[in-house]
């Protein structure tokens, strides 16, 4: 890699400079022979201007070649202060000083010298009419290397500035009458699809076309936000309607409940009547379960629960859930194998709703895992997310809907037969939790393997 | 002892009826809140068992007329699950607040809960001289290592009866499992483990009439534990 040092940059500036005061002067001299007739030296100055005049060619065409650039694979062009100054001016600039020094020039000639004066002052003058023409020179080699010779001056920043205060106020201020009507028009459309439900346009500002348009948007606002609001209450009413029933569910449930334990209670030698109130006593305690469940449900999705988000460790919650559970999946005989990190992980959420979210995930795995086999539980931190992660093998193998997510929505157990206990409302309420709090909750199945993740961003 | 039973359904207040009477309480029913009023004007009862949801006078009203004359343990009955419900009851003036359909054998302990409070607590108020702390009915006398729920005495291993001891004396505060550990073991906790909470379960399991629904030590999820003061 070759280096193209300060030091030989100044060299060849110089070599260039040499050459050229060699060429002046050896011109101003024969001008100076001609006119006084005495040719004898003509040839071996003519031989030096020619000297100096290749000379200068090459100093030249290596600045050219190097000007810019620190060594030879440097790709970004360095700029020197004068680089900063705007084309034009520079060489606006520029012309005036040449002007100036030629006119001087010209009036060197018209001077009576001495011939070694008439050279020394023709040499000073080459010196200075060089070191100009070089920064100039160099300066526009620069400019054109790193293509900016005709952004950088001072017309095509105006013209700029010019075009891009025209092309704003093409589009903030439509020239037509119809144009800005067409505009408000769109205007109000765009808030109306992000939303922005009580945008409304004032008609009378409106004529001809603009004005059907203008009554239409309106229209549109007016059926959207009713849909809405029939919507939000329709859930509400559902809501509510469900929890009603429920307290009506629940009074002739007590008696049932109450009935089947003092039946339980006697003694009663039929076989028969004892299997049958074994039966009786299950099916009330799970049409129990049901109706808690319906309810819980029913007023999660509906958004109807009130949250109390605090910061809290999801680490503490998960060692205080895995101890309410530990035996219940000893008695199935699961193994927990449970990776949390050492030290808290804090989140934003409300802590009895998340137990409540986990509390399910839990008792699922504690009802349907395979006996005999381990439970994963596991908290990371991916990117300033806690991710909350549960694997178990379940019982059931589970194909076409069921493992493409459908067990997350309400009323879907894995089995489809519905016989046994649980009310295939968990993971519904699980995901509803999770995603009130701005958590969010992925089910994958693949075959018999399980997998759910609850994640929430890190407080 | 005389407990006076109120709910518009009878076969409910029927049933209690029986549970209590395999108690050995006697029982006065009641079908609203007003027969339940002036039920307890005429007669001396110990105990008051009432639903919210009734005709002519709802069980929420006649625990407010009933509390501006009588100091007897109310227990609120109801399908109202909700917590506001709950708060509700409680802050009119009920002891406790259980709700349907219930377990017979819980609404029988908390009948027993309650009356042990009411009468033994009533005559047995101000023995400190030991080292005794109190929180609504569970003490723990820490120079006989005993501790009783309403009374009645509960048998807890070491390690279980320190980590009780160590949240009744702080009562109201919350301990993480971290510091609970620090504080028992005695020395550094070494991170994530179901070990604390397991014992605290424990606990709950034996000072708690239900322990998913304790009065005494709560859990405060992502947080700790701690005994309501």
């Amino acid at each position: 890699m070759k280096k193209y040092t300060l030091g030989r940059k100044l060299f060849a500036a110089v070599l260039h400079q040499m050459f050229m005061i060699m060429v002046v002067c050896s011109l101003f001299a024969m001008d100076e022979l001609v006119r006084t007739h005495e040719m004898e030296n003509l040839m071996e100055l003519s031989m030096l201007s020619i000297i100096g005049l290749v000379g200068t060619f090459i100093a030249l065409a290596y600045l050219t070649n190097v000007s810019g650039y620190r060594d030879e694979d440097e790709k970004e062009v360095f700029f020197h202060p004068i680089d900063k100054v705007y084309g034009d001016i520079l060489t606006i600039l520029f012309i005036l000083v040449i002007w100036v020094l030629l006119r001087y020039t010209l009036h060197l000639r018209k001077q009576d010298f001495e011939l070694a004066g008439l050279l020394v002052s023709a040499g000073t003058l080459t010196y200075l009419f060089d070191i100009i023409f070089m920064t100039f020179y160099l300066s526009i080699i620069r400019r054109s290397k790193a293509n900016i010779l005709y952004t950088r001056t001072l017309l095509y920043v105006v013209y700029a500035k010019i075009s891009e205060r025209m092309a704003a106020r093409k589009q903030h201020q439509p020239v037509t009458r119809k144009a800005r009507e067409q505009r408000k028009v769109c205007d109000a459309i765009e808030a109306i699809a992000s939303g922005e439900l009580d945008t409304t346009l004032s008609v009378e500002e409106f004529h001809g076309t603009e004005k059907h348009m203008a009554e239409a948007v309106n229209h549109i606002r007016d059926g959207m936000s009713e849909a809405l609001a029939r919507n939000i209450r329709n859930e509400r009413m559902k809501a509510d309607l469900i929890t009603n029933v429920s307290h009506d569910i629940k009074t002739p449930l007590t008696s049932i409940v109450n009935y089947v334990d003092l039946l339980k209670r006697e003694e009663i030698d039929n076989e028969n009547a004892q299997k049958y109130i074994r039966i009786l006593d299950d099916k009330s305690q799970r049409l129990k379960q049901l109706t808690e469940d319906l309810v819980e449900a029913s007023k999660i999705s509906s958004g109807n629960v009130k949250l109390d988000m605090q910061r809290i460790d999801f680490v503490e919650l998960l060692c205080q859930t895995g101890g309410e559970f530990n035996e219940r999946f000893e008695a199935r005989n699961l193994t927990i194998v449970t990776k949390l990190p050492h030290d808290p992980v804090y989140i934003r959420a409300d802590g009895r709703q998340l137990y409540r979210a986990i509390e399910n995930l839990y008792t699922n795995a504690a009802k349907y895992a395979l006996e005999k086999t381990r439970v994963y539980v596991e908290l990371g931190v991916e990117k300033n997310e806690a991710v909350f992660t549960m694997k178990n093998i379940s019982k059931n193998v589970y194909q076409g809907d069921l493992a493409k997510g459908a067990l997350a929505e309400r009323f879907v157990r894995g089995e489809t037969s519905r016989t046994t206990e649980g009310s295939g409302l968990g993971l519904s309420i699980t995901k509803s939790l999770t995603e009130l709090m701005g958590g969010t909750f992925t089910l994958t199945i693949d075959g018999d393997l399980f997998i759910i993740t609850v994640s929430f961003g890190i407080a | 002892m005389t407990i006076l039973v109120c709910d518009d359904d009878r076969e409910i207040v029927d049933a209690i009826e029986i549970y209590l009477l395999q108690e050995g309480y006697e029982v006065c029913k009641a079908y609203d809140g007003e027969q339940a009023v002036a039920m307890m004007k005429q007669k001396k009862i110990d105990l008051l068992i009432i639903d919210v949801m009734m005709p002519k006078l709802d069980g929420v009203r006649a625990t407010l007329q009933i509390r501006k004359e009588s100091s007897i343990p109310i227990i609120i009955l109801s399908a109202k699950a909700e917590d506001t419900d709950k708060i509700l009851g409680l802050n009119v003036g009920a002891d406790d607040y259980i709700t349907k359909p219930f377990n017979p054998l819980e609404l029988v302990a908390r009948v027993k809960s309650q009356l042990r409070r009411y009468t033994t607590f009533s005559n047995q108020a101000g023995t400190s001289a030991e080292e005794v702390y109190e929180v609504r009915g569970l003490t723990i006398n820490d120079s006989l290592k005993k501790v009783c729920v309403d009374g009645e005495e509960v048998k807890l291993t070491p390690i279980e009866y320190n980590i009780l001891l160590l949240l009744v004396k702080n009562k109201g505060k919350v301990f993480s499992i971290n510091q609970i550990y620090e504080s028992i073991w005695n020395e550094e906790a070494i991170g994530a483990d179901n070990t604390v909470a397991v014992h605290i379960r424990h606990i709950r399991e034996k000072i708690e009439i239900n322990p998913k629904d304790p009065r005494y030590l709560k859990v405060v999820w992502g947080v700790g534990y701690k005994i309501e003061a």
